[in-house]
Formats: structure tokens, C-alpha cells, sequence
């Protein structure tokens, strides 16, 4: 049993339009603001490991996922990683072309059990490698904001 | 029908505040880790997880309940997200205890977590999509519209008037003075109530529980699981969760049919005859004071049109014979939404095991409930506890 | 276990510690617009308004006309039967006098209050009622079972929508 009903012209067809104007202010929680601070103000990358379970989480954080355990303190790691895999972008997020295609990475940290998602730079697609050595390339010190973005990316080491 | 016994062995909240710093994980972690703490178990002992948080407009984080996960124990755990707007802080523990009286899981954690703050200009935008786009949005509707015209029509149906319903803000923000969790306690008057700012007619600032940030967590277990862990158990003897139609504009204001069709759902889970009787002590939802009236009517806890006199009475208050909101309700300790809900039910569990401190009623109760409400002003969520 | 302030968690912060940095925060603006189908129910309702006319729906099993109109009936779970117009007066089921925008900011000094109203269409079952606004009336005189009459913008500045009724207005006598 249908509904008794159907639009059959598609001229007949008719929606209406709306959005929701809201917008957000996120603050970054007690785990990600030690890890923004220090990148902004020191340029240190800093982990945190859990003392149940041995695991180190970068960026830092306030909690266990595994253990569901406090995790007091932080420890710096190098930044360094190695490539886990890679994509190259061309769309931007509206689907438009992008003028340069963007590289994208998964990164394995170095001293830490994590990934991190960021950008390749200084590197041609055709060079990267799944298992190539990353450094992180960062804005001057003047220009960080305590942001993702205070990270260029990271280059072939 | 044969199910398992389930029984809350541990709490957990937060602080519920207007802006935290922690985010929405953090938050359900600290719930989290005091719940399992306060039983003296960890993660490990844990089978099953059941989250509730309301809408992802608030956090502006989309599929809020993979984002919670880690900090509520979810982590390769059978994880399940459970949503009915405002009434969703009883209807997580009714999915906790879901799991637990199936038979699947011998325990189960339960968290609630709300983070509003991150919403601008205000959390209360968030909910102009809750109404139809096309029939009702176009008229600019604030979510207290819908609050003003029900208790408008309750008003007038019952002959009831502002100043009477001002008492149970009143009440409210005065338990809200011992509760180590609230956000807006205070001792104020029925006058301080009236004379302030009128946001929407029958409505005053002070008929509204605040914008809030935090969070609350259970620990579910079955009967024999529960030996092991406490014994001290309060027993989920009845759940009941009923949904009225999305047209909220064509019911009946003046009393919530679907909240009754919810509690005599969970009393008769529970063999209770006579709520009026039974239930010796409730956490009806309270996001507007009003709202405390008309859903001890819908639960069957006063007549139709007469909770208002139990009020003036005394007989709400929390040295009363049926104390109602003892916690100080989402009017004094707050409205993080989810968590507004299982801080209702802690309270009641608190109450039962004689551990609520300075807001322990007296007489020792034996069988208390707790409610919530929500969605398009059409979902009522029950359960009921006895120890 | 009883609860102890020192031992909860939440750290609460003033909005000014954004603002001076004292804090980290990140804003950001989801840019999402959609476009909801209105379908036949919402669509022939929309057609209809812009006609000033009103339109329901009926289900021929609990008898109910409904508006907003819609293909099935919610309550005996069946397809709707037939389309039915009815009026364009109604009276006032509840109302509020709101002095508060969308987004909770207040509105400005002078400016008259948002009147909410559910109004009861005349023609559709009893208490079949929509959200609507109040206008040219006083605030002070809204009574609840009030008759009020739809105001209408004229037809050329009518678009298929429910603000085609710009408010309803009492009904004199």
C-alpha cells in the first residue's frame, strides 16, 4: 500500500530553503592545550603516556582511552615520523580544483604509538614513499597562534 | 517476561558549569572514572557501554557519540549512542539497563555528557531546527516559544498562576545550595522570580534552568554480578519511555499523555498500584518550573490541575512528604542537557542508599523515580528505583 | 559514596579568558545550507497559501481533517484520503508575548514583542492547531480562545510560504 499521492511533473516538485547560522567556539580541553602551548610558545611537540597500559599519545592527552585513567604528565617528543600513507588532493572542499594538488599524510610519530594527519611540503608527489622519514616545518615563532595550522607540514628529513 | 535483574552500583558527575574547559570527552571521562572509582572497579570490568548526549548542534562536533567514545570507556567495547533531546538522560540508562536485563552484558557503563558552551551566539539557536523547516521554521521561532505556549495553556486550563509556579523555582535553586555539583544555586524569592526579566511571556529568567557544561555516569550490573561489587544495590525495577506525535502544535498542552503512558509503562514493570503512595520520592524534569508541575501530573503523582497544591502545601518540598527535585533539579544544579537526566537518576540513588549528604530526605525511602522529557516537547523517560 | 565538590571534575572558565589568550580556542563556522523537499503534502499546503487558501488533509478512518496537511495519518498509521479546505479564521489555543530573538539575543528597546501563538483553525478537527504569529493587537488584550483571521500579503508579494500569512489578526464583533 503506497501513499494515495504522487507528484508526477517534476515542475510540481518544490523545496524550501534554510541553513542554521550558528557557529562554534571550541576551547582545546586539558590535554590539548598543554600540546598547543607548547608548540606555539617552545616549538616542542609534547606526548603523554599512560602508566597502566604504556601506550604514548601525541598529541597529549588528559585521559586513557584504554585504561580510563588519568594521565598526569607530559614528555616532549622530536616531531620526526616516518610516512604511513599519503594521498594527493585536487578538489577543494566544494569540489572546486585546487591550483596546487595538496599532499596529504598519515604520519607515524616518532617515540610515540600515534598518527598524525597533516600536509607534505617540500616534496614533488612523485618523490613521496610510504615509509619515508617526515620532519615538521613550522610557522616563526611570531606567526604561531596555538593552531594546527602553527605546523606547515612536514618535509622529507 | 524473564529478564535479568539490574542494579546501579556506582555514580559518577562533574561539576556542571556554564563554560568548562575541558571538552565534551574529557568531561564524560572525569564522570566516568569517579563512577567506576566510587564502586571500585575499572574499564576492564566493564562490558558494555551506553552513551546518551543531545544534539551535535550544541558541540558543533557531528556524530557526537563517536567523538565521546574514548572518554566514555567505549574503546572496542559494544558501544551504543542513545538521543531523545532532552529526555535522553533516562533513556541511556534504560538502554544500559536494556543490555544488562537481556542477558547479553553483566554490567554496563552509562554516561551522559553535554557541552553547550561551545555554541555561539547561544546554545538556545541550536534548537531553531528542531521545528519543521518549512511550516514553522520561517516564523523565527526561539525554543522558548514552546515553553511560553504550553505553560500558558496550563496556566489557563488549571487556573494556575505564575506567582504559584514561581515556588518551585524557588525550591529548586534553594536544594541547589547542598548539591556539590550545581551551577545556580541560590536562595531567592517568588518576587525575585517575577521581577525578572520576562524573556517570553508566561516565562521569566528565573523560570529557566541555565546553559551548562558537564557531565554524569552509572554503573550498571546484573543480580550476581552485583554481589561482587557492592551491598549497597538500587535495583531499576521499572523503565518506561513513551513518544507523542511531532505535531506538537495539535495536542493537548495542558497535560503530557505521553509521560503517563511512559510511567505506567515503568510501574507496571515495577507492580507499582498506587504512585501516589509508592513512589515516596521523585526527580520529575524541571528545565522550566512549570514543567515540574505538569509532569508530576503526567506521572501520576498528583491530579490533573492539583500538583500546584502539593507545592504550596509543602508537601515538594524536601523535608515534605513527597519530595520532589531534592537534587535542586536542572533549575538549581543545571541543564547539560544528558547529563541533567542521570544526575536525576544519581540523586535518587543517592537518596536511596541514604548517601546524600545534606539534601538526604528523611523517612529512609525505599522506591523513588526519576524523569526526563524531551525531543519536540513529545518524549517522557522513566525509570523507576527501589533498594 | 557521597558526592564531594573537591573530587568533581569541570574546570569552569570566564568567556573573557578566550578573548585575552589566557585560554587556547579555535572558532569555526560550519558553512551548511540545505534544501528540504516540501513533497505533496507540504507542497500542495505551500501551492495553496500562496492562493490564500488553506488546505488539510483527511483521514476517513478517524475522521480527522488535519493541517499541516499530511499523506498518512500518525494515528491510524494509513495513507490520508482526501484534501479538504478550510478557513482562514481560528482561535487562540495558547500564546506567548516573547521578547527574545532565535538565538536568545533580546530584541531592541521599542520594538514590539514576537506574539507566538497555536491557533485552531476553524474547519480542521478540534484542536488541530498551528504555530503562528499574532498581529494587530495589543499584547495586553490576547486571550486564550480568541477568533483571529488570517492577515495576507497580497498576492503578488506571495511566494509558497507559510509566511504568506503575515500574522492573524482578532476578529472584531
Amino acid at each position: 500500500m503506497g501513499l494515495t499521492e504522487r507528484i508526477n511533473k517534476t515542475d510540481k516538485l518544490s523545496y524550501y530553503e534554510g541553513q542554521i547560522p550558528i557557529e562554534y567556539v571550541y576551547t582545546y580541553g586539558l590535554g590539548l592545550e598543554k600540546f598547543f602551548r607548547a608548540i606555539k610558545d617552545q616549538g616542542k611537540f609534547l606526548a603523554s603516556t599512560c602508566k597502566e597500559c604504556g601506550v604514548t599519545y601525541l598529541p597529549a592527552r588528559s585521559f586513557c582511552e584504554r585504561c580510563l585513567v588519568k594521565i598526569e604528565g607530559t614528555t616532549a617528543v622530536p616531531g620526526t615520523g616516518t610516512v604511513y600513507s599519503y594521498t594527493t588532493v585536487h578538489l577543494n572542499m566544494d569540489e572546486s580544483p585546487k591550483k596546487e594538488p595538496a599532499l596529504v599524510a598519515l604520519i607515524d610519530m616518532d617515540g610515540t604509538d600515534c598518527r598524525f594527519l597533516h600536509y607534505l611540503t617540500g616534496v614533488k608527489a612523485d618523490k613521496v614513499k610510504v615509509g619515508m622519514k617526515v620532519k615538521p616545518a613550522l610557522k616563526a615563532k611570531k606567526d604561531r597562534k596555538g593552531h594546527i595550522e602553527d605546523i606547515v607540514g612536514f618535509q622529507p628529513s | 517476561m524473564a529478564y535479568q535483574k539490574v542494579a546501579i552500583v556506582g555514580a559518577g558527575i562533574t561539576k556542571f558549569v556554564r563554560r568548562a574547559q575541558e571538552t565534551g570527552k574529557e568531561l564524560a571521562f572525569q564522570a566516568s572514572k569517579m563512577a567506576l572509582d566510587s564502586c571500585g572497579m575499572t574499564i576492564d570490568d566493564i562490558e558494555s557501554v551506553s552513551l546518551g548526549t543531545a544534539p551535535d548542534a550544541f558541540d558543533g562536533v557531528h556524530m557526537k557519540g563517536e567523538y565521546l567514545s574514548d572518554g566514555s570507556g567505549g574503546w572496542r567495547k559494544p558501544y551504543m549512542r542513545q538521543f531523545v533531546g532532552g529526555g535522553t538522560g533516562v533513556f541511556a540508562p534504560i538502554h544500559g539497563w536494556l543490555h544488562v536485563a537481556s542477558g547479553m552484558f553483566d554490567t554496563c557503563l552509562v554516561v551522559c555528557s553535554e557541552k553547550m558552551s561551545s555554541c555561539y551566539p547561544h546554545p538556545q539557536g541550536a534548537f531553531k531546527t528542531i521545528f519543521d523547516h518549512t511550516t514553522e521554521q520561517a516564523l523565527d521561532p526561539t525554543l522558548i516559544w514552546i515553553f511560553a505556549l504550553e505553560m500558558n495553556r496550563f496556566m489557563s486550563t488549571y487556573g494556575i498562576t505564575k506567582e504559584e509556579i514561581a515556588q518551585v523555582s524557588v525550591k529548586n535553586k534553594k536544594n541547589a545550595m547542598d548539591h556539590p555539583a550545581a551551577q545556580l544555586p541560590m536562595e531567592i524569592t517568588v518576587d525575585d522570580v517575577m521581577n525578572s526579566e520576562t524573556l517570553a511571556w508566561p516565562v521569566n529568567r528565573l523560570d529557566i534552568s541555565p546553559a551548562s557544561d558537564g557531565a554524569a555516569a552509572i554503573v550498571l550490573a546484573s543480580e550476581h554480578a552485583s554481589k561482587r561489587i557492592t551491598d549497597k544495590p538500587v535495583w531499576i525495577d521499572g523503565v518506561g519511555w513513551n513518544l507523542d506525535t511531532a505535531y506538537w502544535a495539535t495536542r493537548d498542552l495542558s497535560y503530557p499523555r505521553y509521560v503517563e503512558k511512559a510511567a505506567r509503562m515503568a510501574y507496571d514493570m515495577a507492580g507499582v498500584v498506587e504512585p501516589k503512595r509508592e513512589i515516596e520520592i521523585a526527580e520529575p524534569y524541571d528545565p522550566f518550573d512549570y514543567k515540574e508541575l505538569h509532569h508530576m501530573e503526567g506521572l501520576q503523582l498528583a491530579d490533573r490541575g492539583k500538583a500546584v497544591e502539593m507545592l504550596l502545601d509543602g508537601v515538594t518540598q524536601r523535608d515534605g512528604d513527597r519530595p520532589m527535585c531534592p537534587s535542586g533539579g536542572a533549575l538549581g544544579v543545571g541543564n547539560p542537557i544528558a547529563a541533567t537526566g542521570l544526575m536525576k537518576v544519581i540523586e535518587i540513588f543517592l537518596q536511596l542508599r541514604g548517601e546524600a549528604g545534606k539534601r538526604q530526605v528523611p523517612g529512609s525511602p525505599r522506591c523513588g523515580l526519576a524523569q526526563a522529557w524531551g525531543d519536540l516537547m513529545q518524549v517522557g523517560t522513566v525509570v523507576v528505583l527501589r533498594r | 559514596m557521597e558526592l564531594d565538590k573537591k573530587e568533581l571534575g569541570a574546570t569552569h572558565y570566564k568567556e573573557s579568558a578566550l578573548k585575552e589568550g589566557k585560554l587556547l580556542s579555535l572558532a569555526k563556522q560550519p558553512k551548511l545550507q540545505y534544501a528540504w523537499d516540501n513533497g505533496p503534502a507540504i507542497g500542495r499546503y505551500l501551492e495553496e497559501l500562496k492562493e490564500g487558501r488553506i488546505i488539510a488533509r483527511k483521514c476517513n478512518k478517524c475522521r480527522r481533517i488535519m493541517i499541516p496537511p499530511r499523506m498518512f495519518c500518525e494515528l491510524c498509521w494509513r495513507p490520508t484520503d482526501e484534501w479538504v479546505y478550510v478557513k482562514d479564521t481560528g482561535k487562540v489555543n495558547t500564546f506567548s508575548i516573547c521578547y527574545v530573538n532565535w538565538d536568545a539575543s533580546r530584541i531592541k528597546k521599542g520594538d514590539k514583542p514576537h506574539l507566538p501563538a497555536v491557533i485552531e483553525i476553524d474547519g480542521a478537527s478540534e484542536g488541530m492547531g498551528i504555530l503562528h504569529v499574532l498581529g494587530e493587537v495589543e499584547p495586553e488584550k490576547i486571550k486564550i480562545g480568541m477568533k483571529v483571521k488570517a492577515a495576507w500579503k497580497k498576492p503578488e508579494e506571495r511566494e509558497g510560504a507559510i509566511t504568506d500569512i503575515l500574522y492573524f489578526k482578532p476578529v472584531r464583533g
